[in-house]
């Protein structure tokens, strides 16, 4: 043999090896998997269970060639339990007949008798898993997930378009807490001088609202309240009714309605709003002041009234509406509104590195830290003005 | 071969007879007496002319009256001075047989006089050839319909005709001992960057010992840079106009006889990827066909392996309803997905060769009956996934956006390729491959320049007619990589 060949076949015995005896292995046949969508887990007297829905892909017949998008995708809704929620996974493994991936697994809801105890135990195998990406939406509960499982939702022909599902593709308006990854979960958690908000899901909250099928009430979920974390522990649920303030004065949102009803008759829409926190350290401690500056359309307006006059009143009400969600917060020993973070940056350089707890006791919030809310709105759009006749 | 030829007729009329007309029968002989019989001043001679490739009418009813005068006017001392009295510039004297035969078999007529040394060619040769006509594989909208023909002369006459000056510089080049083809270099003298020009001329005087030469392909091969790729470095065309512009631009165009597909050199990535329409239309809208023409060879290149590297091994880059979708198109298919994608890859491109084999008409209800009914069978068959046959129509179409044919056959290659990589190691296999395209892309040179410039090398006042395509009235400078002599083309030249 020539050297030429020699050397070619050295390169065919060294490259066929590696082509033909790497990689391929792990693909997958399409139609061999089964895709694992949601999973739920909670946690009792140190058993975890573990709901998760699992796609199903319908059978297309000869006849409806069709892409199958818009129909409905059965899913399964399967429950597992183990001794921690990996030994439940692995328990559910054996049991299904195709090859389950979690590539496309998008929800994660914790219960909250898990949050209360184990729930870093869950978060902490999910993100080492290769295939499960950190964009996967996080909600804690506190319904029973056998029963959250079981629920119709209304409008879904198909349980993939729920709005838990893709928060961002179902716009939704008004007083609705915003979904939050789970990335974004774990940095706020990390984070000293703020709190993460975790959306809790309930069902059928709303008294005033309906939906009926065929003249049968059906459940419906919805994104009541958030839960509350300080120092990586879960420490509550934030009372509904101190849940306005979030919005103007951290999340913001898309159409919040607000109404006023005395003394004067009206109804706005405020968008995101802009939020300057400012502090000052005195005494070791951080007093902290909000500026809020948004934009307000008029939706509703019963009498001919000055609109300097209303724009106060609203300025007003979500000044106490912040101050409000404050105090719950306070006492939940958490900062809710993150006021800690800015004042944390900010005042990093006064503190030497190992004087870290010191720097984060003087963040620390009392009842009386936010000095003052102001709040500046200016009236972006008021609609056509029609005057009725007399 | 090589020898005088005689003073004697009879000498020239053996010779002849044993060296060409005893095998030959396409020659033919000829006889006819020059001057008056009365007065006794006359001579004999014998022609042969190529039956077919010589303009006999021609010579007889023009030709021969000329020589009949203009012998009347001698005498002569030698065919010398005959020929220089004779009012004929096409006509000439040949005083080696060597010459003679060449100008024969290139249909010229041979006259031999009696009692003279050497023998008298005439040019009048008429040799089968089409006359000018839109390229089937160019075609263009706006632009001119005459493309090139089979005929050197023709074809540098229908580029001259766009570039009528002394600058636009024409050398002719005999290749093939055999062949005799005559190769045609065309270049702007005060344009084209000379050492450009001097590398194709060695280039092309470097080539010997070869028996015959009758394909562009093969002058191709003998003319690159890098022997080993599958990528053209160099341009084709079939338009005279598409001849002129690169001429224009500092380029050089090798014409070369009985072939009507003109070769352009240097030839970039970029510039394979344009076509003649693009200079025809408005700018923005040419600018968007390069833009899909790019997305075409990024698609036909890539899809079916993206297919395959996504179903098998990265699902989670599928949005959930297209995943669920493909899951179910594909249901009861008994193929794997990449050997599926294997078959109708293959099955592709053998409707492509077999629509090409088949006359025009046929081709073309093998394409319908390949695409459509075989297709739709095999899917209704479940051999094949609707998903599947999605791609590779959409590849096959993408395919098709090439404008250089050599090129879409260098991504067929490649595509196999890319699918058994995809295969292999996913998306990661892809990668590999586009980074070892690019590697090699960046290493192949054409003439000196680098096929992928002005990106690499950069060079951003090309970028004008890349990518994108400015307004012409914009385009003031030719391309600076090209390195041409002038580089201004609109304007007063800047110091």
């Amino acid at each position: 043999m020539t050297v030429s060949v020699r050397k070619t076949w050295r390169w065919i015995v060294a490259l066929l090896p590696t082509l033909l005896t790497t990689g391929c292995w792990d693909s997958a046949g399409l139609d061999n998997i089964a895709y694992i969508h949601e999973v739920a887990v909670s946690y009792r007297k140190g058993v975890y269970t573990m709901y998760a829905t699992i796609l199903n892909v319908p059978v297309v017949t000869e006849t409806s060639e069709k892409a199958m998008s818009e129909k409905a995708a059965p899913v399964y809704v399967v429950r597992a339990r183990g001794n921690s929620w990996i030994e439940a996974v692995n328990n559910l493994f054996p049991t299904s007949p195709k090859r389950l991936m979690w590539s496309q697994f998008t929800t994660l809801i914790l219960h909250e008798s898990l949050l209360k105890t184990h729930y870093l135990d869950v978060v902490d195998p999910l993100l080492r898993y290769r295939e499960i990406r950190p964009t996967v939406w996080v909600y804690g509960t506190r319904v029973p997930l056998a029963k959250l499982f079981q629920t119709k939702m209304p409008l879904e022909s198909n349980p993939l378009y729920t709005y838990i599902n893709n928060p961002n593709e179902v716009r939704v308006f008004g007083r609705v807490f915003p979904s939050v990854r789970i990335h974004t979960f774990l940095r706020e958690l990390n984070e000293p001088g703020i709190s993460p908000l975790l959306p809790e899901l309930s069902m059928n909250t709303p008294k005033r609202v309906t939906w009926y099928k065929e003249h049968e009430k059906m459940s419906f979920m919805t994104v009541s309240s958030v839960g509350v974390f300080s120092n990586r522990r879960f420490v509550g649920w934030m009372p509904r009714n101190a849940l306005m303030g979030l919005m103007w004065a951290r999340t913001g949102g898309l159409r919040i309605p607000l109404y006023i009803r005395r003394p004067l008759i009206a109804t706005v829409y405020l968008h995101y709003n802009k939020v300057k926190i400012s502090s000052v350290q005195r005494h070791g401690r951080t007093f902290f002041t909000i500026r809020i500056r948004g934009k307000a359309d008029l939706a509703e307006q019963s009498q001919e009234i000055q609109v300097q006059q209303l724009t106060e009143q609203i300025q007003t009400r979500m000044a106490g509406d912040v101050m409000k969600t404050f105090r719950a917060g306070v006492a939940l020993h958490s900062d809710v509104l993150g006021l800690g973070q800015q004042a944390y940056r900010r005042y990093g350089f006064l503190w030497p590195f190992h004087t870290k707890t010191e720097a984060l006791r003087s963040i620390r919030l009392h009842p009386d830290s936010l000095q003052a809310v102001s709040v500046t709105l200016i009236r972006a759009h008021s609609g056509m003005r029609f005057v009725m006749p007399p | 071969m090589s020898s005088p030829i005689s003073k004697s007729l009879k000498a020239s009329q053996d010779w002849l007879q044993e060296h060409v007309l005893s095998h030959c029968q396409d020659v033919k002989p000829f006889s006819f007496l020059l001057g008056d019989d009365a007065d006794e001043h006359f001579v004999r001679v014998w022609g042969v002319y190529l039956d077919g490739s010589t303009d006999v009418e021609r010579v007889t009813q023009t030709f021969m009256p000329l020589l009949q005068e203009t012998f009347r006017r001698g005498p002569y001392n030698s065919l010398h001075e005959f020929r220089d009295h004779l009012r004929a510039p096409d006509a000439s004297v040949a005083t080696e047989w060597n010459g003679a035969v060449e100008a024969l078999f290139g249909g010229q007529a041979l006259l031999f006089l009696d009692g003279y040394e050497g023998v008298l060619t005439v040019d009048k040769t008429k040799k089968p050839e089409r006359t000018p006509e839109d390229p089937p594989i160019e075609t263009s909208i706006r632009g001119p319909r005459d493309g090139l023909v089979e005929n050197i002369v023709d074809n540098v006459a229908l580029i001259r005709k766009r570039l009528p000056t002394p600058d636009l510089c024409c050398e002719y080049f005999s290749i093939g001992r055999r062949s005799h083809t005559r190769i045609a270099l065309l270049y702007m003298r005060d344009v084209a960057r000379p050492s450009l020009v001097d590398a194709v001329r060695s280039r092309l005087s470097a080539i010997a010992d070869l028996d015959e030469l009758t394909e562009s392909a093969h002058l191709e091969e003998l003319l690159e840079d890098r022997a080993l790729t599958l990528f053209p470095t160099f341009d084709s065309t079939q338009r005279a106009d598409k001849s002129a512009a690169v001429l224009s631009e500092g380029r050089i165009v090798l014409v070369t006889d009985n072939l009507p597909t003109a070769l352009i050199a240097p030839a970039t990535l970029l510039q394979l990827l344009q076509s003649v329409d693009d200079y025809q239309d408005r700018f923005p809208f040419a600018t968007m066909t390069r833009v899909l023409r790019w997305v075409g060879l990024l698609i036909s290149l890539i899809l079916p392996s993206i297919y395959v590297a996504s179903t098998e091994y990265h699902q989670d880059t599928l949005p959930i309803f297209l995943l669920l979708s493909l899951v179910s198109a594909h249901r009861g298919v008994p193929f794997p997905t990449p050997i599926e994608a294997f078959v109708m890859l293959i099955i592709f491109e053998l409707f492509r060769e077999a629509g090409l084999r088949l006359p025009r008409a046929a081709g073309q209800t093998v394409g319908i009956i390949g695409t459509v009914v075989v297709g739709d069978a095999a899917v209704r068959a479940g051999l094949a996934s609707t998903g599947m046959l999605v791609v590779m129509g959409i590849t096959a179409v993408s395919t098709f956006t090439i404008p250089n044919f050599t090129l879409s056959n260098a991504v067929s290659i490649l595509r196999f390729l890319f699918l058994i990589m995809a295969t292999l190691f996913g998306d990661i296999g892809i990668v590999l491959c586009i980074v070892l395209l690019v590697a090699h892309w960046a290493g192949l040179r054409s003439f000196g320049v680098s096929y992928l410039s002005p990106y690499s090398p950069f060079e951003w006042s090309d970028w004008k007619d890349t990518f994108i395509r400015i307004k012409w009235t914009r385009m003031n400078i030719r391309p600076r990589s090209l390195r041409s002599a002038d580089h201004v083309r609109r304007g007063a030249p800047k110091k």
